[in-house]
């Protein structure tokens, strides 16, 4: 029982930092309308970005977060604005194409700057976790990604509601020439929610080489699962994703203690597969 | 007063298909312009081309000084350049006054301050302020028709294009947009109208502009352009059709 408990407990938090994973993604999506499918490994890059900082600085891997994430912002802002907005009437293929050459680029470049080793950011925080009962512990590093999941998706809701560029990124979103006519330049706007994106794949991607290790080909993983966390959220509804990721780290971790730690991916999937079967468009799209 | 926009020879083609071809006009600033035309005439092409929604191959746009014919939307917005859409395209996610918004604050170009009275002005001036906080997705057509003007109406525009903004409702619906269209007037704003059936405006226009497979049929008084020949054998061409 005891065992079930920590499960539906570690579920629960992992699925906060998938909602991390994918909230970015499904921003893109629902704006921009491409699918990043370098989104996984931008994380991986947020990764050796802080594991670089780090060593350059001997700074902490949450320090870092002051340089990744502006940075990641940046790279998000300067895609967008040098290569994916040049093919935006184009047709859905060369964005595609974009964002894979972009997977490709990324992995190869961190093959070649930091080996195929495994990595992992370093922390002491990773060790510590609280103790609930004599059995039913909650790690601090799965609290705190959890939390950071909570925190990023309710402030891209404020954003969105409050800002005036937040307002003209939901106006591009609904039609983006008739937000041209109110005068909104989309390239900006395109510009700063691939910039957004990228920041919250930073902040999930130091998450991730926290408690995970990591490669310079383990973006695929994320990938994956940020487009589980889409799906089953709904395109373009950020509360969905939040959701969306409990219930994929829930069916991950919960079914792995029911039928063991090696089923753990399979059932999160299986999970993906009947989401698309019963309900394609999403749990929460209209 | 002087012109506003010059229309030079204009050239639009979609691919192969040449939709306008050797089109040239002005418009005088604080003048209402109707323009009309059976279906197919280029009207609807001719708005995308102001607006820059699609770039002609030949000839120039100029707006009160300024060579736009190549501009982007957004910077035609931000130098005084409205339209409406014949099938009205709210921002349906967001609320009516989050819709006005946008325009305020991005199609003036700046000065955040009053960007909220401004759409609130707007608001009121088009009988919407009470639906303010209604999301776009839910009203109703005359009220999206309403919108659709509130919202250009808050970019300042000195020129704005009405596409139909007549169609699709009922003649009583039809009254309560015209007076919105008076009120257009009165505040002095310069006015391309579009129209398809033409009993609606001609009332309302100081020039009417008549184009046929693309090009100027015919252009002067209203009075002149309706009672003149060519129209009449355009419109009885349509109605044997």
């Amino acid at each position: 029982m005891d065992a079930m408990i920590q499960a539906i407990i570690q579920g629960i938090l992992l699925g906060g930092l998938f909602a991390a994973v994918g909230v970015g993604m499904n921003m893109i999506f629902g704006i921009v309308k491409i699918t990043n499918l370098a989104h996984g490994d931008f994380l991986i890059l947020a990764c050796y970005l802080s594991l670089f900082f780090m060593g350059s600085f001997g700074a902490n891997p949450f320090l870092s977060l002051i340089i990744v994430v502006p940075l990641m912002f940046f790279i998000g802002f300067a895609l967008q604005a040098t290569m994916l907005n040049k093919v935006l009437n184009r047709g859905d293929e060369p964005p595609l194409l974009i964002t894979f050459g972009f997977s490709i680029i990324i992995q190869n470049l961190l093959l070649y700057f930091f080996t195929a080793n495994a990595q992992k950011l370093q922390t002491p925080m990773l060790l510590k976790s609280i103790s609930i009962t004599d059995t039913i512990r909650i790690p601090v590093m799965y609290l705190i990604s959890c939390l950071a999941g909570i925190v990023i998706i309710l402030l891209l809701g404020v954003y969105m509601k409050n800002t005036y560029m937040g307002k003209a990124i939901r106006a591009t979103s609904d039609d983006n020439e008739a937000a041209q006519l109110m005068g909104v330049n989309i390239k900006t706007t395109y510009g700063v929610a691939m910039g957004i994106s990228m920041m919250t794949a930073g902040v999930a991607g130091v998450l991730i080489g926290i408690l995970f290790n990591f490669y310079p080909n383990s973006g695929s993983t994320y990938l994956i699962i940020a487009f589980a966390v889409v799906v089953i959220g709904g395109i373009g509804n950020i509360y969905g994703t939040l959701a969306a990721g409990i219930i994929f780290g829930l069916a991950q971790v919960v079914g792995g203690q029911l039928l063991g730690a090696s089923y753990q991916q399979l059932i999160g999937y299986l999970v993906l597969l009947i989401m698309l079967i019963v309900r394609p468009q999403g749990l929460f799209s209209k | 007063m002087g012109t506003i926009l010059r229309v030079e020879n204009l050239h639009v083609a979609y691919g192969k298909f040449k939709v306008l071809h050797e089109l040239s006009f002005e418009v005088e600033e604080g003048e209402v312009l109707g323009v009309i035309g059976p279906n197919g005439a280029g009207k609807t092409t001719l708005m995308n081309a102001l607006t820059g929604l699609v770039i002609p191959y030949e000839g120039n746009i100029l707006f009160d000084g300024h060579t736009i014919t190549k501009l982007t939307s957004d910077r035609r917005c931000r130098l005084g350049l409205g339209r409406t859409y014949q099938v009205p395209r709210p921002f349906e996610g967001l609320t009516v006054f989050e819709n006005v918004l946008v325009g305020a604050s991005y199609g003036t170009g700046g000065n955040e301050r009053t960007t909220a009275a401004r759409a609130i002005e707007v608001l009121k001036s088009t009988d919407l302020y009470e639906k303010s906080d209604i999301v776009a997705g839910k009203l109703t057509l005359l009220d999206r028709k309403r919108m659709e003007i509130a919202r250009a109406l808050a970019t300042e525009p000195r020129l704005l294009l009405l596409d139909e903004v007549a169609a699709g409702l009922t003649d009583a619906e039809v009254r309560e947009v015209m007076r919105l269209v008076d009120y257009l007037k009165q505040t002095g704003i310069t006015i391309i109208w579009i129209e398809h059936v033409i009993k609606t405006m001609a009332e309302s226009t100081d020039k009417l502009l008549c184009l046929a497979t693309g090009t100027r049929l015919i252009y002067g008084d209203p009075q002149y352009v309706m009672h003149s020949k060519e129209v009449e054998e355009v419109y009885l061409g349509v109605e044997e059709e």
